[in-house]
C-alpha cells in the first residue's frame, strides 16, 4: 500500500497581521468601560474597604481606630478559630460530595431525555429559587422541628414512640445546605453531560465495553469539567452560609460563615471580622487556583 | 464454518409509527465488500446500525458468523464501526483510542503494545500516536477511527459514510485505500454511502435501498447493466427511461410502444398491453444524421432534434428531443462531434438488447 501524506498535523496559525495599527480601538474601550466601572464600584472598593479595616484596631464602642497593626490576622491562628475552619470545610466538603451523589444522576437523567421533557425537569430544579431561600430554610423546620411534619407523621403511624431529634445538629445543617446548594451542582452537570457527543458512548459500546465500564472510562473523564465546576459552586458558598447553620443548627453549630457574621453585628468586632473574611477568600482562590491548574482544559474555564 | 457471515432475515424496524425497513432480507458473505446504497432516509444507516447493535429491529432476526444476535447489545457482537463523525474519544490520544477496545477485554499489556502498533503501521500513522484527536487531520482521524476499529480482529467491519465528511481528492485516495486494506485482510466490509460512484468502484457487491426497501442486491456490473427496478436505474449512473406497453412479442424479440415510437426489446415474459419502461445507457446509443440501413428488430432507430450539447471534456453529452417532447441523453466522443446545430433533425439507435425493459 502507496503511504500517503495527507497535511501536516500540526495546526499552522495564520500569519499575524500588521503589527502596528494606525487606529486606536476604541471600542475596546466602551465595551470593557462600564464592566470596568462596574466590577470598581462594587467589587474592588468593598474588598479594599475591608482590606483596610482588617488591619486596623477594635475602638472600645465598635468602631475602628489606629494604630495599624497585624494582630486580627494573628488571632485567627487560634486553634479555636482553626477548628471552625475545619468543621466549615468537612461540612463544605460534605455538602458537595452529597450534591454531586445527589446531581449526577439527576443531570444525567435529565439530559437523556426526550428534548421536551429536559426544560420542564430542569425548570423543577430551578423554581424553587424564585422564593427567598431564608423562607424555604423555615419551610425545612416546619419538616423536620419535633412537633414538625415528619415527626407527627412517624409518630401517627406508630413507626417512633419518641420524636426524632431531625432539628439543630450538624445532620440538619447538612440537610439544609445540600438542599440550598443542590442546583448550582446540577446546572453545569447537565451542560456537559448534555454537550456529551452521543456516538462516543456507541464507539464505547461498540468496541466492547459495558455501559458501567462506559461510564467509568467515556462519560466520567468527558464530564470532569462539569464536575470540577459544580464542585466549586457548591464548595465555596458552602462555606460562607450563615443562616443555614443559624436557623438550623441551633447554636451549636458555629462555622466559619457565622464567625465572620457575628463579629460584624454580635461582637462588633469590625477588623477581626474583615481579618477572617480576608483569610476565607485568600483560602477560596487557593481552591480556584488548584481547580484551573488540575483542569487546563478549555472546557472547564467555559463553565467557570 | 461456510455460509454467509451476515444473515439478515425479514427485519423490520419502526420507530414509533413510522417504518424505516421494511421486510428485508440479506445475506452478506464472508470476506465481501458490500455496499448498502440508496439516498438519505433510505433505511441503509438503521439496517448498518441494527448488525452493529445499536438498533434492535421490531421484527426478524440478524446472524452473525451463524448465530442470532438480535437481542444482543453492541459490546456483546465481535463487529466494529468506523462511525461517520469518526467518534474517536477526545480525552485519549491515538494509541489509546485504538487501544480501547483490547484493554477493555483485558488483552495482556504487551499483545496490546504490539498490536496498538501494528493497526497504526496498517494506517500508516505510526508516528502520530501520542496526538489527541483534535491535534490530528480529518483524514488522519478516519484512520485512526480505522485502526481503532481493526485491531479488534471484528468479524465484520461496518461502515457508516466513513468518506462524507473528506474532500474530494482525499476521498477518492481513501476509497482505493480503503479497498487494498479490505482485500489484504481479508474482513468483510459493510459500506455505508448514499454516493453510487463510491458504491460501484469499491464493492464487491451493491444493495441498493430505497424507501426502507431493498431494491436490488448484485455486482457493480450487475446493478449498473441490468438495473432490476426504475429507481436503480436511475440511482446509479445517468439513464434513459420510455415508459410503454407491449405490443407484439415473440420468443426473441418484443415490440414496446412508447407514445408512437417503436421501441424494441429483448423478449421477456410479459402479457400483452403490459406497462413498461425501456432504460438506456447514455454511452449504448449512438447518434446518425441519417437511418442506418438495417431492420428494426437489429436496431432501435428513433428520430429528434439536437437541444443541447454539454461538454465534458474528452466525451460531449448531447441532448436530443425525441418526438413528444421526451429529452434523450446520449454520448458523443468530443473530437468526433457529427456536423449538427441545436434544432437540426438526428436519429438516436441503440441495439435492442442494450434496453433494459422494467416492469416496476
Amino acid at each position: 500500500m502507496k503511504a500517503p501524506v495527507i497535511g501536516s498535523a500540526t495546526s499552522s496559525r495564520p500569519a499575524a497581521t500588521t503589527p502596528n495599527r494606525p487606529v486606536r480601538d476604541y471600542g475596546k474601550t466602551w465595551t470593557i468601560g462600564p464592566i470596568l466601572i462596574w466590577m470598581s464600584a462594587l467589587f474592588l472598593l468593598p474588598l479594599i474597604l475591608i482590606l483596610g479595616v482588617s488591619f486596623f484596631t477594635r475602638s472600645s464602642f465598635g468602631g475602628i481606630e489606629l494604630p495599624l497593626t497585624v494582630e486580627n490576622y494573628v488571632r485567627f491562628f487560634d486553634p479555636l478559630y482553626f477548628k471552625i475552619l475545619w468543621i466549615s470545610c468537612v461540612l463544605a466538603f460534605f455538602t458537595t460530595a452529597i450534591c454531586l451523589v445527589l446531581g449526577y444522576p439527576f443531570a444525567y437523567i435529565v439530559a437523556r431525555s426526550p428534548i421536551n421533557y429536559r426544560n420542564i425537569l430542569m425548570l423543577l430544579i430551578i423554581v424553587p429559587f424564585w422564593t427567598n431561600s431564608l423562607i424555604r430554610t423555615y419551610a425545612w423546620i416546619v419538616l423536620l422541628r419535633t412537633e414538625g411534619v415528619i415527626n407527627t407523621i412517624l409518630m401517627q403511624l406508630g413507626i417512633i414512640s419518641q420524636p426524632l431529634p431531625l432539628l439543630y445538629n450538624e445532620t440538619a445543617v447538612l440537610i439544609g445546605l445540600v438542599y440550598t446548594m443542590l442546583p448550582f451542582m446540577v446546572l453545569p452537570l447537565y451542560a456537559s453531560i448534555e454537550k456529551l457527543d452521543k456516538s462516543l458512548l456507541e464507539a464505547s459500546s461498540d468496541l466492547g465495553a459495558k455501559p458501567v465500564h462506559t461510564f467509568w472510562k467515556v462519560t466520567l473523564p468527558l464530564t470532569a469539567p462539569g464536575i470540577m465546576a459544580g464542585s466549586l459552586l457548591v464548595f465555596i458558598p458552602s462555606l460562607g452560609l450563615f443562616f443555614i447553620p443559624d436557623l438550623m443548627g441551633g447554636s451549636k453549630t458555629v462555622l466559619i460563615g457565622n464567625l465572620i457574621k457575628n463579629q460584624f453585628l454580635t461582637a462588633r468586632d469590625w477588623p477581626f471580622g474583615s481579618a477572617s473574611s480576608i483569610i476565607l477568600m485568600g483560602l477560596t482562590l487557593l481552591f480556584i487556583t488548584a481547580y484551573i491548574l488540575i483542569t487546563k482544559d478549555k472546557e472547564g474555564k467555559e463553565l467557570l | 464454518m461456510l455460509g454467509p457471515m451476515v444473515e439478515l432475515q425479514n427485519v423490520v424496524k419502526r420507530f414509533g409509527q413510522h417504518t424505516v425497513v421494511h421486510d428485508l432480507s440479506l445475506h452478506i458473505q464472508k470476506g465481501e465488500f458490500l455496499t448498502l446504497l440508496g439516498p438519505s432516509g433510505c433505511g441503509k444507516t438503521t439496517t448498518l446500525r441494527m448488525i452493529a447493535g445499536f438498533e434492535h429491529p421490531t421484527s426478524g432476526k440478524v446472524k452473525l458468523d451463524g448465530e442470532f444476535v438480535q437481542d444482543l447489545p453492541a459490546y456483546s457482537r465481535d463487529v466494529n464501526t468506523v462511525f461517520q463523525s469518526y467518534a474517536l474519544f477526545p480525552h485519549l490520544n491515538a494509541y489509546e483510542n485504538v487501544a480501547f477496545g483490547l484493554r477493555v477485554k483485558k488483552v495482556a499489556r504487551e499483545e496490546i503494545d504490539q498490536r496498538v502498533k501494528q493497526a497504526l503501521r496498517l494506517v500508516q500513522l505510526e508516528e502520530y500516536a501520542s496526538r489527541k484527536p483534535e491535534q490530528l487531520s480529518g483524514g488522519q482521524r478516519q484512520r485512526i477511527a480505522i485502526a481503532r476499529a481493526l485491531v479488534n480482529n471484528p468479524k465484520v467491519l461496518l461502515l457508516d459514510e466513513p468518506l462524507g465528511a473528506l474532500d474530494q481528492k482525499l476521498r477518492k485516495q481513501m476509497q482505493v485505500e480503503l479497498k487494498h486494506l479490505q482485500k489484504q485482510l481479508g474482513v468483510t466490509f459493510v459500506f455505508v454511502t448514499h454516493d453510487q460512484e463510491e458504491a460501484l468502484t469499491m464493492s464487491d457487491r451493491i444493495a441498493v435501498m430505497n424507501k426502507g426497501v431493498l431494491e436490488q442486491v448484485g455486482t457493480p456490473a450487475d446493478i449498473y447493466d441490468r438495473p432490476a427496478t426504475r429507481f436503480v436505474a436511475e440511482f446509479i449512473g445517468e439513464t434513459n427511461l420510455l415508459t410503454g406497453t407491449v405490443k407484439l412479442r415473440d420468443s426473441r424479440r418484443m415490440l414496446i410502444d412508447c407514445g408512437g415510437m417503436e421501441v424494441a426489446a429483448a423478449s421477456l415474459q410479459l402479457p400483452e398491453n403490459e406497462k413498461v419502461t425501456v432504460a438506456i445507457r447514455p454511452e449504448k446509443s449512438a447518434l446518425s444524421l441519417a437511418p442506418v440501413e438495417t431492420g428494426i428488430d437489429q436496431l432501435v432507430q428513433l428520430p429528434g432534434r439536437l437541444t443541447e450539447r454539454i461538454y465534458c471534456g474528452g466525451i460531449t453529452r448531447t441532448v436530443v428531443t425525441l418526438p413528444g417532447g421526451i429529452p434523450f441523453v446520449a454520448v458523443e466522443k468530443t473530437d468526433q462531434l457529427l456536423p449538427v446545430n441545436e434544432g437540426d433533425e438526428l436519429f438516436v439507435n441503440w441495439q435492442p438488447e442494450h434496453g433494459v425493459v422494467l416492469t416496476r
